[in-house]
């Protein structure tokens, strides 16, 4: 008999699946009923319960080894886990029966569960369960919380500042001759003076007052780098200068002793209730409900104001409750099922306040998840028309709804909401067919049709708000922003009295965009028995996707429609005795009908409106209605598609009051003739308004964008040509394969291969191409009926390669061998151009500024599995677990990179001086990430009579991680707007032991 | 309401049904009028005694007990549909009679399991014949089997008893900290991934693979247990559903699109790292940025760099970029899930 083969090859997963002290507390319970060893019959068929009492000593404490565990404290720890049953015996004319089962009941993770009824009459179960995530345990802040979620700073705070350091001779990027300080005080907020060594960073690095000459050496190398880099820092040599660095050394000193921590802990406790009801012998009802509420604190990021961050960590308290309904009719030939589902999710604590720690402004407010609620009505049924024919069919309604009520308090500066909250409201439509039949002996074959429906109705509004709420931040009116507020107005997207208000600096107009999808998908399958042992299955699916936005201006889709076509094939052998095998591949080619790259645009309703006329010329145009007409140009997306005409400058701003084609045509000393002469002669098909609207749309980095007069509006567009992964055109190749061997009567091996290829064809930037494959190599053994081994190994690689564009401005910033002024004719090292109008008029794309990144995760584990019943005595099982995960994530890269560096000086600067400039190097590779867990358990188990067990058993655990994403949270390795958290990669090496002794009766 | 309060109301909810149902005296509440469902006594006998014809040979001796069955739902033979050992594994007279008085009796008539050759002492019973035996009952049972047939696991011949073990008092694939293990014999690429730093609670035994996945067949990709990923993932993430005033497109679209659910090398179960995964989509003059070794780390592993011809060590960052190290984009693109404040739309707030 292969029983026990069975059984061993089971174990060997377990080294995986639980921390040492739950596998203990839990699968023991469990399991030790089963131990069929000189069991009697009557033991084997009556219920058995089972109380189990001990405790275990963890080691250390670590909130990566107890994050889900709840073993994250130094400490002993009780173990209670109890599972008693009762009820009417098997050979009673009674089916009542019950069970208790509770498990960790001295843990955070504590479960408890109830069951009673009277078989095939009802059923009901109660439970609870706990459920604990611990977060990073090195997390510190200097914040502290003044009542739910409203976060100050102590009143000790001081600002953390740059040292104002401008240099006193020679021009930007110019080495100093020596550093004497600022000429003012220090004022701007800069995160990397939290530090107490902050002296040694960049906000002191200059360059001696030997700088030309050792520059000049460092060029010629003979310097060292310890001399020429940028780690060379000055001291101040004036008495202002040291004022000014004895003021940033005290600021230090205060804030970095008002970082405390703070427990990052997340808390689950779920309560749930369910029936089981036989209303007649094909009739039944089922039911349940659950709640849950989600408690403790969670770390969220919030932005002040501009490229800063601040991760609070804010106290949670939400609830989720679902509830289940059925009726349910059980036929000869039918089934039936009507069902009802709920899902409410409440939000407890909707806002966080929290004070700038740049005290330049006051405070900021956020929001955290707002309440949604889902109810959903489902009706499945089936037929079987003959014993082999069986149709099945299901369809849902459902409606999906958010109105939390918008963050409108005196914390929002001046905005035009036009409601005070969402109506958001989804409805999901679902209906899937599935008919199944063997028409010949040997052939089995399948169609199913799903229709899927995601139709987001709510309503689209234009919202005109700040990007970041801060009070106290200064409204000053904004030209530019106004230029559309009148054709906002009478566009009727916001009313006339706040035209004046989203006039100001930092106001953005958005419409919301409400994404609907909308997918059908066929598949057909058949499976042939060709011979005993061999069948092969081939399989077509079809799947197409709608993607729409109702109610926008514009379509909101990446890609309006998808079509994907699948192809299967598998191959079963069990031809050859004792193996078995298999082999399938799938190859899937997905199409993007009208990508659209223009989708950002639904949430710029301004694209759609003709500028104010009176205060800028657009030629008549609306950016939108302006491309349109150009695309038979070549200008055919939103990207850096054109550059600027030879001569014109970048800076030269179109604004200009609204002039007639003709007029500029005929005037050389209109602002806008020579712009317009200059893209008339690059597309002599341009109409001078084309022209004109070309000149004024042109934004700052040479780009179209919808958003030009509004701040960072050219940060929502994507380069030409590039397909986001998600829909874009793609080519996928799946094979699966394995084999199982079973050997002899105690050795059975197997051995699996996963490969995945996924190919985006098309995209000219972003995800090229994902390759991934996984080995998997199994075996178990058995000696005997006593000792049975087991042994894995998994080794996966997965590689994602990916390019991108690295356009830019005509700002002539990348120059070596140029001049300080930076003009427009200096040379380039390392570009792919002369200079940089040559580059400005290739559209910036150079290729040289294409670059390349190749990230490659690889996983290796290797399990071990020891078991033994009865060896040494037949009253005592002794097994041990053995795990080594070895992960490490790579990731190199193609291309060149722009830094400013004194090793790339040159004799030309205007100014007469050596000039630190900028260049291109070589862009090299990230530090591979590694982490490592080592994982021992041993278990012991010692039957000391048919009702009293002893358990024992130590687990060693070890992890180190080397992710070097915690390096920039340090205090003092932040970038200069964020806020440190000091957090660090887990590294751990905890042991445990514990005893608990187990009674059965 | 405090956590022992909870508790405390739980045990009295348990104590006070289970008290007054009288389940202590054996007493069970009886809801209705006797269902057709149950038996006499003496038909509990005579289903006995069908078993006892296998039972008075595969005893309490068996290493894989058999008699434990009683214990089950399918060991209640007051309950009419509860299976005889013949219900399940055929009558079986061959094997019964042995009427060669082979040393190796004839199989019976249906064997459950996967295994087969010369070294089982049986030939496999098709998959086919394994699970109509099942389905005899389970079948049109209106619940997590509507979907079986045609299903992936069906299509490939996978039997009931590869997963469950119905002689078993617990059955480990319906307990949730030990069924990961039963899938576990098939899905190894997915075992190995449980094992990276960033998991679900798994080895904690909070979570199992059927709280995402029904074996059985669903309408869902994957076996998910609801119509999509998205609705399969609320289940539990139900604060991420909105609808949200301000929605990322490829958010709403499935949740896979940068998460990897079976564990990942890359906190919280992320297909890559940002800036790079963002970097994906987001090709914008304030996205495309370069990062690398070159300038984005303080520690990086640069190498030396040669400009006009001669060799430098290359100069690494003196400030790392805000959008390039920690959190990367999220740094300040905190709510990527989609945002409901109006000044959310580029998911700051």
């Amino acid at each position: 008999m292969n029983n026990y083969l069975d059984s061993f090859s089971l174990k060997l997963s377990i080294i995986a699946l639980r921390a040492a002290l739950l596998s203990m507390a839990v699968v023991s319970v469990a399991y030790a009923g089963e131990a069929a060893d000189e069991a009697s019959a009557a033991e084997l068929v009556k219920p058995i319960s089972q109380i189990e009492i001990g405790g275990t000593y963890i080691n250390n404490k670590n909130w990566k080894y107890g994050e889900y565990n709840g073993l994250d404290d130094k400490s002993t720890y009780g173990i209670a886990n109890i599972d008693v049953r009762g009820g009417a015996a098997y050979d009673s004319g009674e089916t009542g029966r019950w069970s208790f089962k509770a498990s960790d009941l001295a843990l955070d993770t504590r479960k408890m569960s109830a069951e009673f009824g009277r078989q095939g009459k009802f059923r009901i179960n109660l439970g609870y369960d706990q459920f604990v995530k611990n977060g990073n345990g090195d997390y510190q802040t200097p914040y502290i919380t003044n009542g739910t979620n409203n976060f100050v700073l102590p009143s000790g705070w001081v600002k953390p500042m740059q040292l104002n350091v401008t240099p006193i001779t020679g021009g930007a990027n110019v080495p100093l001759a020596s550093w004497v300080g600022g000429s003012s005080t220090p004022d701007a907020y800069n995160t990397r003076a939290l530090s107490s060594n902050f002296v040694n960073n960049d906000l002191l690095w200059r360059y001696n007052s030997s700088g030309v000459s050792a520059i000049a050496a460092c060029v010629a190398g003979t310097l060292t780098y310890a001399k020429c880099g940028p780690v060379e820092r000055l001291l101040p040599s004036s008495a202002s200068g040291s004022n000014y660095l004895q003021t940033m050394l005290n600021a230090a000193a205060t804030d970095t002793a008002l970082f405390h921590n703070v427990k990052i802990d997340t808390q689950r406790r779920k309560y749930d209730a369910g029936i089981v009801f036989n209303i007649e012998n094909q009739w039944d009802i089922t039911g349940s409900i659950s709640h849950e509420d989600k408690t403790g604190t969670r770390l969220q990021e919030f932005v002040p104001n501009g490229e800063k961050d601040i991760l609070l960590p804010i106290d949670m308290d939400q609830s989720h409750d679902q509830f289940n309904l059925a009726l349910n009719f059980t036929g000869d030939q039918s089934f039936f099922k009507a069902a009802y589902y709920g899902s409410v999710f409440t939000q407890n604590n909707k806002v966080v306040t929290f004070v700038n720690p740049d005290l330049g402004l006051v405070n900021g407010a956020d929001i955290t998840p707002p309440s949604n609620q889902m109810h959903e009505a489902r009706f499945t049924g089936g037929y079987n028309f003959t014993p082999s024919t069986k149709l099945v069919g299901e369809f849902s309604y459902g409606r999906n709804t958010q109105n939390d009520a918008f963050l409108r308090t005196s914390l929002i500066a001046s905005g035009y909401l036009p409601e005070n909250s969402l109506h958001g409201e989804v409805i999901n439509k679902t209906a899937y067919l599935k008919l199944t039949a063997k028409p010949i002996k040997d052939l089995n074959v399948s169609a199913g049709y799903k229709y899927d429906d995601r139709n987001n109705q709510t309503p689209v509004k234009t919202f005109a708000q700040m990007d970041i709420d801060t009070v106290n931040s200064v409204l000053t009116t904004n030209t530019a922003a106004a230029l559309y507020n009148n054709a906002l107005h009478t566009a009727g997207l916001i009313p006339l009295t706040d035209v004046i208000n989203t006039g100001s600096t930092g106001v953005n107009i958005w419409q919301n965009r409400a994404y609907s999808k909308t997918s059908h998908r066929v598949n057909l399958d058949a499976d042939y028995l060709i011979v005993q042992g061999n069948a092969v299955k081939v399989g077509y699916d079809f799947e197409t996707i709608d993607r729409h936005c109702n109610d926008s201006w514009v379509s909101c889709a990446d890609a309006e429609r998808t079509n994907e076509n699948t192809v299967r094939a598998e191959y079963r052998n069990t031809m050859i005795d004792n193996v078995t095998a298999k082999i399938g591949y799938a190859f899937s080619v997905r199409n993007a009908q009208g990508y659209n790259p223009d989708a950002f645009l639904a949430l710029t309703p301004t694209a759609n409106l003709v500028p104010n006329q009176a205060l800028v010329n657009t030629g008549g145009y609306s950016l939108y209605s302006f491309l349109q007409s150009v695309k038979s140009l070549g200008i055919t997306a939103y990207g850096p598609s054109l550059g600027w005409p030879t001569g014109l400058s970048s800076s030269a701003a179109p604004i200009a009051a609204g002039v007639a084609a003709a007029t500029i045509d005929g005037d050389p000393n209109n602002a806008l003739y020579a712009a317009v002469k200059s893209w008339k002669a690059i597309y002599p098909t341009l109409t001078t308004n084309q022209a004109i609207a070309l000149t004024t749309f042109m934004g700052p980095g040479g780009q179209i964008t919808a958003a030009t007069y509004y701040a960072n509006g050219q940060n929502l567009m994507q380069m030409p040509g590039q397909q986001m992964p998600y829909v874009g055109d793609r080519d996928r190749n799946k094979v699966r394969a394995s084999t199982n061997w079973q050997a002899t009567d105690r050795l059975t091996l197997t051995g699996g291969i996963d490969f995945n290829l996924d190919n985006f064809k098309k995209t000219t930037v972003g995800l090229q191409d994902s390759k991934s494959y996984a080995i998997n190599l199994d075996s178990t053994f058995a000696f005997n009926d006593k000792v049975s081994t087991s042994a894995y190994y998994s080794y996966s690689s997965q590689r994602q390669n990916m390019t991108f564009d690295n356009y830019g401005t005509n700002a002539g910033t990348a120059i070596a061998g140029g001049t300080a002024a930076n003009t427009n004719t200096d040379s380039m090292i390392g570009g792919c151009y002369a200079d940089i109008v040559a580059r400005a008029q290739s559209a910036k794309i150079d290729p040289c500024n294409q670059w390349g990144t190749s990230i490659h995760d690889q996983n290796n584990t290797l399990g071990f599995n020891l078991l033994t019943k009865g060896l040494l005595t037949p009253k005592l099982d002794l097994g041990g677990d053995l795990l080594f995960t070895w992960a490490k994530t790579s990731q190199d890269f193609t291309g060149v990179i722009a830094v400013t560096s004194p090793l790339t000086t040159t004799n030309s600067g205007s100014s007469g001086a050596t000039a630190w400039t900028t260049a291109y190097i070589p862009m090299q590779a990230l530090p591979d990430v590694n982490t490592r867990i080592v994982t021992l358990k041993l278990n012991g188990k010692y039957a000391v009579d048919k009702r009293s067990t002893v358990r024992v058993g130590y687990t060693y655990q070890h992890l180190t991680s080397s992710d070097w994403f915690y390096e920039s949270l340090q205090a003092g390795n932040t970038p200069t707007g964020i806020l440190p958290t000091n957090e660090k990669a887990p590294s751990y090496n905890v042991h445990s032991v514990g005893a608990a002794y187990i009674y059965s009766f | 309401m405090k956590l022992t309060t909870k508790i405390a109301a739980l045990c009295l909810m348990f104590g006070g049904l289970l008290t007054s149902s009288g389940i202590f005296a054996a007493e069970l509440p009886d809801l209705g009028e006797s269902s057709v469902r149950t038996v006499t006594q003496s038909a509990v006998t005579d289903s006995l005694k069908k078993d006892a014809v296998c039972t008075k040979c595969h005893d309490e001796s068996e290493v894989k007990p058999v008699l434990s069955i009683y214990q089950t739902k399918h060991g209640v033979k007051a309950d009419s549909r509860t299976p005889s050992c013949q219900s399940c594994h055929g009558d079986s007279d061959a094997h019964v009679k042995n009427a060669d008085g082979k040393a190796t009796r004839p199989s019976p008539d249906v064997l459950f399991g996967m295994k087969s050759g010369s070294n089982s002492s049986f030939p496999r019973t098709a998959s086919s014949k394994q699970n109509a035996s099942c389905q005899t009952c389970h079948a049109n049972a209106a619940g997590k089997r509507n979907h079986w047939t045609g299903s992936q696991h069906e299509s490939r011949n996978i039997v009931c008893a590869a997963c469950h073990e119905v002689h078993a008092r617990q059955d480990k694939v319906l307990a949730k900290t030990t069924q990961p293990e039963v899938c576990f014999n098939c899905h190894k690429t997915q075992r190995a991934e449980t094992h990276r730093i960033s998991t679900h609670p798994l080895d904690a035994g909070k979570m199992s693979c059927s709280d995402c996945h029904n074996p059985h067949g669903t309408t869902g990709p994957k076996l998910l247990i609801k119509d999509s990923v998205n609705a399969t993932c609320y289940t539990c993430h139900a604060e991420k559903r909105g609808p949200l005033l301000f929605e990322h497109q490829p958010v709403t679209d499935d949740c896979t699109n940068c998460h990897t659910p079976h564990g990942s090398n890359t906190t919280p179960l992320l297909k890559a790292r940002p800036p790079f995964l963002c970097q994906e989509c987001h090709s914008n003059q304030h996205a495309n940025a370069k990062f690398s070794g070159s300038n984005m780390t303080l520690s990086g592993n640069a190498t030396n760099i040669i400009v006009n011809g001669v060799t430098y060590q290359a100069p690494g960052s003196a400030t790392p970029t805000t959008n390039g190290v920690g959190r990367a984009c999220l740094n300040c693109h905190a709510l990527v899930h989609g945002s409901n404040h109006p000044s959310g739309a580029k998911f700051n707030r």
